[in-house]
């Protein structure tokens, strides 16, 4: 059985977690909105230098697309851990 | 991004203002991506807490390995997303300058060739009311306004613009067909204040070391061959047409102070020029563009005259192959006896044969250069323009094998297309490159390199359209496309061309000769050929 202490401390715990969530998803939907605006960018040219800004926009896009996904395994991790904390909880109390 | 250089492999058409738009959105990209950062700032980066607290749980390790586990995931993935998030911002920000910056790169290249094309308009409505007087201030101000726009001169616009802002020449196009007109136009101002300053044209007269040859335009604007002395003495059989003198030197001489139309002043002119010219000197066999470039640099530059260098590659074995050096403008003001000289210029974008065309045929023939026999040009400037003209040209064609141009800071784009493999080397704050109105070298085989070398660290800033600056470049590019995909084909142009003038072969030497040429005025009496008959 779990102390009155360890009860106290995983109270704490919510809020944290429940911020901490809140904003790796805010980052993940500005990555997004990054990702949008910088396609929105693109721009109809030819010509050599064209062929180099449109190389840089798509490696900068997958870029854009790989950190996004990150970011969201990181509110996945987050929401995990605040879940298996819930868990915890349950199974103590 | 991108690096300090950039290659034709189309022609470039871009609306300036949709680039600016790109560069803001590609800004406000960055903005969010910072944004993103800042969200993250806010998430702790230690995150042992729940599982320290779980771990004082006796007997239940299964839920405190679970949440250990996640916490440690958490804590290796934020700064390798915070790490991520700084530099995809850095680049997302530098992506947008270079956007910005094209855009100002278009908008002033623009600009800049359309107040050239202007200038050439307003000039060649002058000549509806030719008045002497007006003409040649007017025309005489035309050189101060190009020189002003390559080395920026204080006080003319467009110099400052062109030395400080005009970061970009290629990817206008402002109509080839309006500057050629213009130029046209121009040249035949330009010669009538040469011919009220100096008198009528009678050709050109090229000095070598084995002999001289005079030529002048026919009306159909090519060359016509008039005469050839040979200077090597009585013993020698001449071919046919040649004029056989018993004091070649002495008579060579006579002959060109005749041709000038003056007297004994300009043979003694000529008799200095004539000193310089050299006779066969070895060089180091030039296997790449910046070895051609460093050679052309060593031509000397003279007031009077204009000089050209042939390089002879021997090899045993085979017969020998041939570059021909055609340096830029040496002389500004109508009708000088330099032929490489602002008359040239105007004549070469108009798309007309010039004297300095004609020049370099006759310096061809005086060096040795039989038909059939692997010829290339190389020109700075004025000479890129000549060295294109060259090789489109029929005369040259059917008699010669050319296998490569190399040209640094010529406006070669109005030049006729050719199927010789062409490389063209544009600085983009050059802007004599653009004062043919059009992009380049756009046909099929012509390679353009286009490089900044004001954001290239290494190339020294000794002027936009500075030989030097066109000599270091082509170094910094051999280096490059070894390793470079942009510049396979660049790379491409340099292995074709030692294959097809044999300069891979063993035991291979190159030689050099040069020859003065002098743009002749006034009456002349040519001495009747004897070649073909006698000793």
């Amino acid at each position: 059985m779990a102390s009155s202490i360890q009860e106290t401390l995983f109270w704490g715990f919510a809020a944290i977690d429940e911020d901490s969530m809140a904003e790796a998803a805010a980052a993940v939907q500005s990555l997004e909105d990054a990702r949008w605006t910088l396609m929105a960018s693109r721009v109809e040219w030819s010509g050599a230098a064209a062929h180099q800004a449109e190389e840089a926009l798509n490696e900068l896009g997958c870029r854009l697309v790989e950190l996004r996904e990150s970011a969201e395994e990181l509110a996945r991790l987050l929401e995990l851990r605040a879940s298996a904390v819930e868990t915890a909880k349950a199974e103590l109390w | 991004m991108a690096g300090w250089y950039w290659t034709n492999d189309a022609h470039t058409q871009v609306d300036p203002i949709l680039l600016a738009e790109a560069g803001v959105r590609a800004g406000l990209a960055a903005d969010s991506v910072q944004q993103a950062r800042w969200y993250l700032s806010s998430v702790p980066s230690n995150w042992a807490t729940a599982s320290t607290v779980l771990a004082l749980a006796p007997g239940r390790l299964d839920l405190y390995a679970d949440v250990r586990d996640l916490e440690q995931r958490i804590n290796e993935s934020l700064p390798v997303i915070n790490q991520m998030l700084t530099e995809l911002g850095e680049r997302l920000e530098d992506y947008s300058r270079w956007l910005e910056m094209a855009s100002l790169i278009y908008a002033s290249a623009e600009q800049e060739v359309t107040v050239y094309q202007q200038t050439c308009a307003l000039v060649s409505r002058v000549e509806c009311s030719i008045n002497p007087g007006n003409l040649t201030g007017i025309v005489a101000s035309v050189p101060s306004y190009i020189k002003a726009m390559t080395t920026g001169v204080e006080g003319v616009s467009v110099g400052i613009d062109a030395q400080h802002q005009f970061r970009g020449v290629f990817g206008t196009n402002s109509g080839s067909a309006a500057t050629a007109s213009s130029a046209a136009k121009l040249a035949g101002l330009w010669n009538v204040a040469a011919l009220l300053c100096w008198g009528a044209s009678s050709g050109v007269v090229v000095q070598g070391p084995r002999g001289a040859a005079w030529a002048r335009l026919q009306g159909s604007g090519e060359g016509k061959t008039i005469a050839r002395v040979h200077l090597s003495g009585a013993n020698v059989e001449l071919p046919e047409g040649w004029t056989h003198v018993n004091h070649p030197v002495s008579r060579a001489w006579a002959l060109s102070a005749e041709a000038v139309g003056q007297d004994a002043g300009a043979a003694t002119i000529l008799r200095t020029v004539t000193k310089s010219i050299s006779g066969a000197i070895r060089h180091a066999v030039p296997l790449s563009a910046a070895a051609l470039l460093q050679e052309l640099r060593e031509v000397p530059t003279l007031k009077q005259q204009g000089l050209i260098r042939i390089l002879r590659h021997d090899a045993p074995g085979r017969e020998p192959t041939w570059t021909v050096l055609l340096r830029g403008t040496q002389q500004w003001l109508p009708g000088t006896s330099n032929p490489q000289d602002m008359q040239t210029n105007l004549q070469e974008v108009a798309g007309q044969v010039s004297d300095s065309h004609i020049a370099a045929l006759l310096a061809m023939e005086l060096a040795g250069i039989k038909p059939g026999h692997s010829v290339e040009f190389v020109g700075h400037s004025q000479g890129g323009a000549v060295a294109l003209s060259l090789a489109a040209s029929e005369e040259v064609v059917e008699r010669y094998n050319v296998v490569a141009v190399l040209t640094a800071g010529g406006p070669v784009g109005a030049t006729p297309k050719t199927d010789v493999q062409v490389l063209a080397l544009e600085n983009l704050a050059d802007v004599v490159p653009a004062l043919d109105g059009i992009c380049g070298s756009v046909a099929d085989g012509h390679q353009v390199v286009y490089f900044d070398a004001g954001a290239t660290p290494g190339l020294s800033d000794v002027g936009a359209h500075s030989l030097e600056t066109y000599v270091q470049a082509a170094a910094a590019l051999d280096r490059e496309s070894t390793q470079a995909m942009a510049l396979e084909q660049y790379a491409f142009w340099q292995e074709q061309r030692v294959i097809q003038m044999g300069l891979v072969t063993a035991g291979v030497t190159t030689s050099s000769m040069s020859f003065a040429a002098t743009r002749v005025r006034g009456s002349v009496s040519v001495p009747e050929p004897t070649g073909g008959r006698s000793k």
